[in-house]
């Protein structure tokens, strides 16, 4: 009566697949074909073979832009997935102080990047902003958050703990949840001391979801937007200038060259492949 | 283990207060004077309520938290529906490439905006699109490709036997849909269309992009445009923010345990 269940169901499926397409997919390879292009905001542009992508190599400012987005997200990648894990061990056997993080962990989280970067400019103004007045108390500062290119790094960093720090958690205590416990008695069992059982069992498990959260973090991290943008406007000078800023000014603010934009997002873009692929390579080698 | 449980009590209540300074921070400057912003005290000497009076009171305000509804509720209900219809099929078949899709589903998140920044603002203006909020709403339903994760577990915890046994009793295919398996996947879709909402809420690279007239803007590209030209009044920028991130928390406090669950996906 029934119809094999192990055949594509397409009724079900192509919906979803044609929205895929139309929203992920053909954008991205309108933008392939943007990227040989000189196409500007109202112009339709000519095709300019490999311009675009010689100029980005050889632009200091499109270096330093991708270079300063490396930065960010390793320092993102250290503060978020330390402190997930941190906050994951310590509440790994307690489950109220624990629920009591999660809902405080969660606020922050749902808020747009937009506004948690508003909300950190107003935290760290640096005249009648918090945490100058509360270290005027004890004689410092005040701190300049925005002309001083490290303190302008760390506000970065401070806003996407503050924003991300809930999804590392989750991670990490998802990844202590999943801990081969029977392994553990077992190596106990067989007289294993606590350093070895750490060694054998614990940290290859821990490892991988470890690489899993800090590759997550890293890759977006690396193209965020909002957050430089209303929060430091890339300052100063082109210290916080991420990838994504660089990009959005190229299009849409100064030389209005979408083309150029275009290109810039498409070489990101074959970072990303590349820097997957590597994870997803050393991850085989390691399982 | 007693001082260990104290440890961690110590470790929450810190991470409460480093989630909630900013945000009474930002409560704090609504409600301060503008004229004693920059005293650099922890506490004005007065409240005023000016600043909240001053926004509700602006058309473009409600004009905006209009469109905002109009985006989210599109993107929602169309990624909804047609991720629900997916996840059903994902769920109930198996078929070769099903494992790998669901990860390609997921995978195209990572897929950075800065990638088809430009060929998004080129379609808009091809199809004459810019300022449409129902092309942004179609662009954030997108997110149904997120929402699936969520939906295959759901339907996959509806006993499939249920839908036998309804069938057997003579309900056609679509009153099995309607009756048994919808209301038993409803905590899942409620999971799903709260997570696509909030996302479609929050999204400010692409509205900004795409809405420059000021009345076709959502509530989040609304937010800077204020701020950017009335940054020097902290107060109104602050009271602007709350305001237009009190739909997000309130569905946050209502459904709180969810979210964690939902962020596991």
């Amino acid at each position: 009566m029934r119809r094999s269940r192990n055949r594509f169901p397409s009724k079900y499926l192509l919906p979803l697949l044609a929205l895929t397409a139309l929203v992920w997919a053909l954008p991205l390879l309108m933008a392939l074909a943007l990227s040989f292009s000189d196409a500007s905001p109202g112009a339709p542009g000519h095709w300019v073979g490999l311009q675009n992508f010689v100029r980005a190599l050889g632009d200091i400012r499109f270096i330093h832009a991708f270079f300063t987005g490396v930065l960010f997200a390793v320092g993102a990648v250290a503060f978020n997935v330390g402190a997930g894990l941190g906050l994951a061990l310590v509440f790994r056997r307690h489950e109220k102080p624990r629920a009591l993080a999660q809902v405080m962990l969660l606020l922050p989280w749902v808020l747009s990047e937009l506004a948690v970067a508003l909300i950190w400019r107003d935290v760290l103004a640096q005249n009648g902003g918090l945490v100058n007045a509360l270290l005027g108390r004890f004689g410092i500062g005040p701190l300049p958050w925005q002309t001083h290119a490290w303190l302008a790094m760390g506000s970065l960093w401070l806003a996407t703990l503050w924003q991300g720090l809930a999804f590392s958690t989750m991670l990490q205590m998802a990844g202590l949840a999943s801990l081969p416990h029977h392994l553990v008695h077992a190596a106990k069992l067989d007289g294993a001391d606590r350093p070895l059982i750490f060694r054998a069992v614990v940290w290859p498990h821990l490892r991988r979801v470890l690489a899993a959260n800090a590759l997550l973090v890293f890759l977006l991290s690396l193209v965020t937007f909002s957050l430089p943008f209303a929060l430091t406007g890339g300052g100063p000078l082109f210290a916080t200038e991420l990838p994504a800023l660089y990009a959005y000014r190229s299009a849409f603010a100064g030389n209005f060259e979408l083309g150029y934009a275009a290109a810039q997002g498409m070489l990101v873009l074959v970072f990303y492949a590349v820097l997957t692929a590597l994870f997803l390579r050393l991850r085989r080698r390691t399982a | 283990m007693k001082t260990r449980g104290a440890v961690s009590w110590v470790v929450a209540g810190l991470v409460a207060v480093y989630a909630l300074v900013p945000l009474l921070w930002l409560v704090r400057l609504s409600l301060t004077p503008e004229i004693e912003m920059h005293e650099g005290v922890l506490l004005p000497s007065a409240l005023t309520g000016a600043h909240y009076l001053d926004i509700l009171t602006d058309a473009r305000f409600w004009r905006q938290l209009v469109n905002s509804l109009v985006v989210c509720g599109f993107a929602t209900l169309l990624a909804l529906t047609l991720g629900a219809w997916g996840a059903y099929g994902l769920a109930r078949y198996r078929f070769r490439w099903r494992d790998g899709l669901l990860t390609a589903l997921l995978a195209v998140h990572l897929l950075p905006g800065v990638a088809s920044m430009a060929a998004v603002y080129r379609i808009a203006e091809n199809i004459g699109a810019l300022n449409s909020l129902l092309f942004v709403g179609l662009l954030k339903s997108g997110g149904a490709t997120l929402a699936v994760w969520i939906l295959v577990a759901t339907f996959r915890n509806v006993p499939e036997r249920l839908e036998f046994a309804a069938r057997l009793d003579g309900y056609s295919r679509r009153q099995t849909m309607r009756r048994v398996t919808l209301p038993l996947a409803g905590p899942g879709l409620l999971a799903a269309g709260l997570l696509l909402f909030i996302q479609s809420w929050n999204s400010f690279f692409l509205p900004f992009l795409l809405l420059e007239e000021p009345h076709k803007m959502t509530l989040t590209v609304g937010l800077y445009r204020y701020f950017s030209e009335h940054g020097f009044q902290q107060g109104h920028v602050a009271a602007y923010m709350l305001l237009s991130i009190l739909p997000v928390v309130v569905l946050f406090l209502l459904f709180r345990r969810r979210m964690w669950r939902n962020l596991e996906i």
